[in-house]
């Protein structure tokens, strides 16, 4: 397996593709950043998780949005939705051409996530995608759990005692997360005010109307996190029981952060995408079967 | 909006391919020296990346050939990182130099480097005779203070958490703010102190914010075999440094300015 810079798109972004080894799925998988964070992702992920897939027969393109890591700033005035939108399709394109691939997995982190549930809503190319962590926006009920969680432990109490804890600090964050705002409203700690927490209503059209296209969801947490919080209460109660509810798959890591850090944490999440992904060739998204690759 | 006209390449050996950019210059000047640029390792390669990049474009602005690139195991480089350690990362900033001189034609080379880059950068420095500067960055003279303060960060982070710290897995390997740490690199980094047996480079440009431990002796050491040395005391931002939160990436332009300045003066 040998990997490629390449360059693509109208704005010439720039992207790594790594090739399959051995037979070769007519299924691809674009990986798409996750904040500022360049490429390679959080730990390393993305390379990790693209020399893992090749293994298993699926090439991939991980790549970088204008602006971020090796590409320039992007032209044109786009908003943050369209633009990332059609930078990853602009990357699709890329793979299909350099792969021969005509069909897509999506694999995005946070932000990451939640652009590639908007692509796959717009992209009927796209069969799969692993959401890790999406929609992790803090909202006042889990803030309640939160802390209704931590007041009930020991280690809250020894550290308040000793000084750990400060109460003004936690009175302020409470009374920040459970303001209340209008939805949509971006979090002021945000880096980018383009990033916002979609409407309940918003997200789970955008999810259900995937599973019934056929598309099939991974949906990847740390517990307990605002995005599993969000999942939990917004996502599942729409797809549970209904006839869709077998193409969505959750998968949860406890005594975790936000992007993984523990190293048996990170195999875990590779050997699960790939499975996962195997999966999705072997439901007919290979259908035009495989090919050997020198 | 002017395209960088940045180049992005593999090279190296087959299936040990490093991952590169090649920045040509973006000025009148086309100067004979290439500026090879060291990145530090683990969390904190992820946390400059933005900043190095950015540190090239001042160096092609000015007139350098500039090359970035990711060690074996390492970003988009081919391998994993417990399979490496600090004499191979050191050839890696040597491969890097060569392929620099090969693609541009440029004769002699800078190295720039930051952190535990910046400490490869006089590894691989002390075996050529090409190298006319060095700009190192907080660079890790203390293997053990390095270590110390890595893992410290590590434990803050968990602690802040509330979950235990992660042990060591069968071979040793622990996880370093998310990032793996071979026993044998563990080893290699708790006996290093850096003291160059040959004479890196003609010129050298250390930048630092607080005293460094075992800065004097190093200096010291670098005056003894006959490197010029400067040495340039600024308000450091750690842009290295930080706990959980990835989504801030200084740029610390001054001290950009600082070094790029000071190769024009002294390798151009």
């Amino acid at each position: 397996m040998k990997e490629r810079a390449i360059l693509f798109g109208r704005d010439a972004l720039s992207g790594v593709v790594t090739p399959a080894i051995g037979a070769a799925a007519a299924t691809g998988v674009v990986f798409l950043g996750a904040g500022i964070l360049h490429r390679v992702g959080p730990n390393r992920m993305h390379v990790a998780l693209a020399r893992a897939l090749a293994a298993a027969g699926l090439p991939s393109l991980r790549f970088d949005f204008s602006g971020i890591g090796e590409s320039d700033v992007g032209t044109g005035q786009m908003t943050y939705d369209e633009r990332t939108r059609r930078e990853t399709q602009d990357a699709m394109d890329a793979l299909a051409a350099a792969e021969r691939v005509d069909r897509f997995l999506l694999f995005g982190l946070c932000s990451g996530a939640d652009s590639a549930v908007r692509v796959a809503v717009a992209d009927p190319r796209v069969r799969g995608a692993v959401l890790v962590q999406p929609y992790s926006f803090t909202r006042p009920g889990y803030t309640l759990e939160h802390y209704g969680r931590r007041l009930v432990t020991r280690s809250f109490w020894t550290r308040l005692l000793r000084g750990g804890v400060s109460p003004r600090q936690t009175a302020a964050e409470l009374l920040r997360t459970l303001r209340p705002r209008p939805s949509g409203e971006a979090d002021a700690d945000d880096l980018s005010r383009s990033w916002r927490m979609p409407e309940p209503s918003a997200i789970v059209a955008a999810v259900t109307a995937l599973l019934a296209r056929g598309t099939d969801l991974l949906f990847v947490y740390s517990r307990p996190s605002p995005a599993e919080y969000n999942y939990r209460t917004i996502i599942r109660p729409r797809i549970e029981g209904g006839g869709t509810a077998g193409r969505a798959q959750v998968e949860t890591f406890t005594e975790s952060d936000h992007t993984f850090m523990r190293l048996a944490h990170q195999a875990r999440l590779v050997l699960r995408v790939v499975e996962w992904a195997r999966g999705r060739m072997q439901d007919g998204a290979n259908a035009m079967g495989t090919r050997r690759t020198a | 909006m002017t395209r960088s006209a940045a180049a992005p390449c593999y090279f190296g050996a087959s299936g040990a391919e490093m991952f590169g950019v090649y920045h040509p210059p973006q000025a009148a000047a086309d100067r004979d020296v290439g500026v090879v640029v060291c990145p530090p390792m683990g969390r904190e390669y992820l946390k400059t990346h933005r900043a190095l990049r950015q540190l090239a474009l001042h160096a092609a602005r000015s007139g350098f050939h500039a090359l970035r690139f990711d060690y074996r195991g390492c970003g988009d480089s081919a391998g994993e990182p417990a399979s490496f350690g600090l004499r191979e990362w050191a050839q890696d900033v040597a491969s890097a130099a060569d392929e620099l001189k090969d693609r541009s034609g440029v004769g002699r080379v800078a190295f720039v480097g930051l952190r535990l880059g910046a400490t490869l950068a006089v590894l691989a420095a002390g075996g050529r005779r090409d190298v006319e500067g060095l700009v190192l960055w907080e660079p890790v003279l203390d293997g053990p203070g390095y270590l110390g303060e890595i893992v410290d960060r590590d434990r803050a982070f968990w602690r802040s958490l509330e979950v235990a710290v992660e042990p060591p897995d069968e071979s040793g390997t622990v996880g370093i703010i998310g990032f793996p740490v071979s026993r044998s690199l563990h080893d290699a980094l708790h006996g290093l102190t850096l003291t160059p047996a040959r004479r890196p480079a003609r010129r050298a440009l250390l930048i630092r914010g607080d005293e460094l431990r075992g800065e004097a002796a190093f200096l010291e050491r670098l005056r003894g075999l006959g490197v010029v040395v400067e040495s340039a005391v600024t308000p450091v931002d750690p842009i290295w440094a930080d706990g959980g939160e990835m989504n801030r990436a200084l740029i610390p332009a001054a001290t950009f300015q600082r070094a790029v300045s000071w190769l024009e003066a002294n390798v151009a």
